[in-house]
């Protein structure tokens, strides 16, 4: 597992962030949701209330839970630009204790007739800076011509006028 | 000539679907458009006399860069038609067109419903195919009368040039074996259309002037040429500036790039030759090896060896990376060759692919772009005349992986990769472009 940059972390506590979780099914397909419920736990590991039994998700979070199989979570905040890409396995899957009973009060504040499925953990293996800018200068350190090829990516340099 | 575990191989009697499907089912990990293209540069294409007269139609919708001679069928007389460069399959893969006898079991391109599809046979189609939309300076007079695409072949976001459709080595008898260049140029100055054999500064300069007022489509230019080996090849390189300074000229006056990125392919020079094509602008630069065996390279590129030399053309090569950068140098092999009729290349599969990719594994230690073009035995060639077969699919798979899997192999042991980035989406008669997009 690893520690994830503090401006994700402190990203993940702003409404105004956007989080997708991205699972796959048993021959692969992957299947993309919103989960607004997701959070930083203070051990650094990602947790979301899933909400539906035996839902897609929740099939395929146990599948890739058993069969140590990645999934990605992305965010974007569209106020600042941030936009990360984490991949983690699932940890672990609770239904009872203080952290579900809070997920779960959370939950009956907005829908309160909703029985929540379960409480998922997901140990965060890999964040990928998935900004635009971010993503250049790491594809520059890959490739090493790409500024010079990718003649339209310095067009402003060259308008005339 | 041995292939498929020791077997004797001639691709005309080899049935095409079986073969396709064999060489599929024993590398499942090979994209099948990589496969389409190699098979279709290997065994060419045929039209349909419905997609043929699309072409002539509508004329501005296509890049009609090639005339060609065409007889139908049980009719009497030939009948001169345009056809398309190239066309693209659904992934963008580039594939180049190459005209091709019955005997070969050509692939078949058909316009079904207003739609062009690649076939096996009339009606059994294989996959839907696509052409580059028009470009803007398809059929534009330049001021000095020639037609701005007889300048600048476009394809994609590249433009392509030949300055020189006369190779040196032809003077003497001594052109490479599988090279028809002299033999086009003569047939295309028959056609007329205002097609150039040498084109001037002044020339290019006009052209892709007119080529970059398409805002935004065109990345960069690849230009390849004939060589004029007198004088240690010292003509060569004061030709080469001379275009370069030209292309530069032009991408700085119309769209203010400096330099306008170019990809150019000749042959090599000493270090001060070379530091003066990257002062005139040039920023990537590439020489064709041809083939790597030593004992067949005499024999399959006379003039290289007489002019130059085998050791002397890869120390030149390999040099350049010093002045041009890693990755910013590009050596290549024509595809197939290695496997010619002895003298000229191996007998058996597996002697030619090990040949080749010791070759590539060299290239790539070094820094140089591992780049090929698929062999084709086309009419005015040495090989064609000594009735040279076209190797079988299995080794133009195998060697197109194995390039990629060293190039994986260096990405990981540097952390980067070295890559025609200048081809990527463009590059009709090889993969090694095809197979970069996944590096």
């Amino acid at each position: 597992m690893i520690e994830l940059p503090k401006e994700v972390v402190a990203a993940f506590d702003d409404p105004d962030t956007i989080k997708v979780l991205t699972t796959t099914d048993e021959v692969g397909n992957p299947h993309t949701v919103f989960k607004y419920s997701m959070v930083v736990r203070e051990d650094g590991q990602l947790a979301f209330l899933e909400l539906l039994e035996r839902s897609r998700t929740y099939k395929n979070m146990l599948r890739n839970h058993w069969f140590k199989k990645k999934v990605a979570v992305s965010i974007f905040n569209p106020k600042t630009g941030l936009a990360y890409q984490i991949k983690g396995y699932p940890t672990r899957c609770i239904i009872e204790g203080d952290e579900w009973v809070k997920f779960r009060a959370d939950l009956w504040e907005q829908m309160p007739d909703i029985e929540p499925a379960a409480l998922w953990h997901i140990g965060p293996e890999e964040v990928l800076d998935e900004s635009v800018a971010g993503r250049f200068e790491e594809e520059k350190r890959r490739i090493l011509q790409l500024e010079f090829w990718n003649i339209h990516q310095r067009r402003s340099k060259y308008i005339k006028g | 000539m041995k292939a498929y575990g020791g077997k004797e191989y001639v691709m005309q009697e080899m049935d095409p679907r079986e073969e396709f499907e064999m060489v599929a089912a024993a590398h499942p990990d090979v994209s099948q458009n990589i496969m389409i293209k190699e098979d279709v540069l290997r065994r060419g294409i045929d039209f349909s006399k419905e997609a043929v007269e699309e072409f002539q139609r509508n004329p501005k919708e296509y890049d009609l860069a090639m005339s060609i001679l065409f007889k139908w069928h049980q009719t009497e007389d030939a009948q001169q038609f345009s056809i398309p460069f190239h066309f693209h399959l659904s992934d963008w893969t580039a594939v180049g067109i190459r005209i091709s006898p019955s005997e070969n079991r050509p692939y078949l391109i058909e316009l079904i419903d207003d739609r062009f599809y690649l076939s096996r046979t009339p009606g059994d189609i294989l996959t839907e195919i696509y052409f580059d939309g028009p470009a803007q300076h398809a059929g534009v007079i330049l001021p000095n009368g020639i037609p701005a695409d007889k300048i600048c072949h476009f394809g994609g976001d590249q433009f392509y040039m030949v300055p020189m459709h006369h190779c040196g080595y032809w003077n003497t008898g001594d052109q490479c074996r599988f090279c028809d260049i002299d033999y086009f140029a003569k047939h295309m100055m028959k056609m007329g259309r205002g097609f150039k054999t040498r084109q001037n500064p002044e020339d290019i300069y006009l052209g892709v002037c007119e080529v970059l007022k398409d805002e935004g489509r065109y990345k960069d230019c690849f230009c390849n040429s004939g060589t004029d080996p007198r004088n240690d090849f010292k003509r060569d390189l004061e030709y080469t500036i001379e275009c370069i300074e030209a292309i530069v000229k032009a991408g700085k006056d119309t769209i203010g790039a400096d330099p306008f990125p170019i990809y150019f392919l000749s042959a090599p020079q000493p270090r001060d030759g070379m530091q003066r094509l990257y002062d005139a602008g040039l920023r990537s630069w590439g020489s064709y090896i041809e083939t790597w065996d030593e004992n067949n390279w005499p024999n399959v590129c006379p003039g290289k060896a007489r002019f130059m030399g085998r050791e002397e053309w890869i120390k030149r090569t390999v040099g350049a990376v010093d002045v041009f950068g890693k990755g910013n140098v590009a050596a290549g092999f024509v595809i197939g060759v290695e496997m010619a009729p002895p003298p000229y290349g191996f007998e058996d599969v597996e002697d030619a692919l090990a040949s080749t990719l010791e070759g590539y594994a060299f290239l790539i230690d070094n820094h140089v772009i591992p780049i090929g073009t698929q062999w084709a035995i086309e009419p005015g060639t040495d090989f064609y005349k000594m009735g040279a077969k076209q190797p079988p699919l299995e080794f133009f798979v195998r060697v197109d992986r194995g390039r990629y899997q060293l190039l994986k192999e260096y990405q990981k042991q540097y952390g980067f990769g070295i890559s025609a980035d200048y081809m990527s989406k463009s590059q009709p008669f090889g993969c090694y472009a095809d197979y970069q997009r996944i590096l």
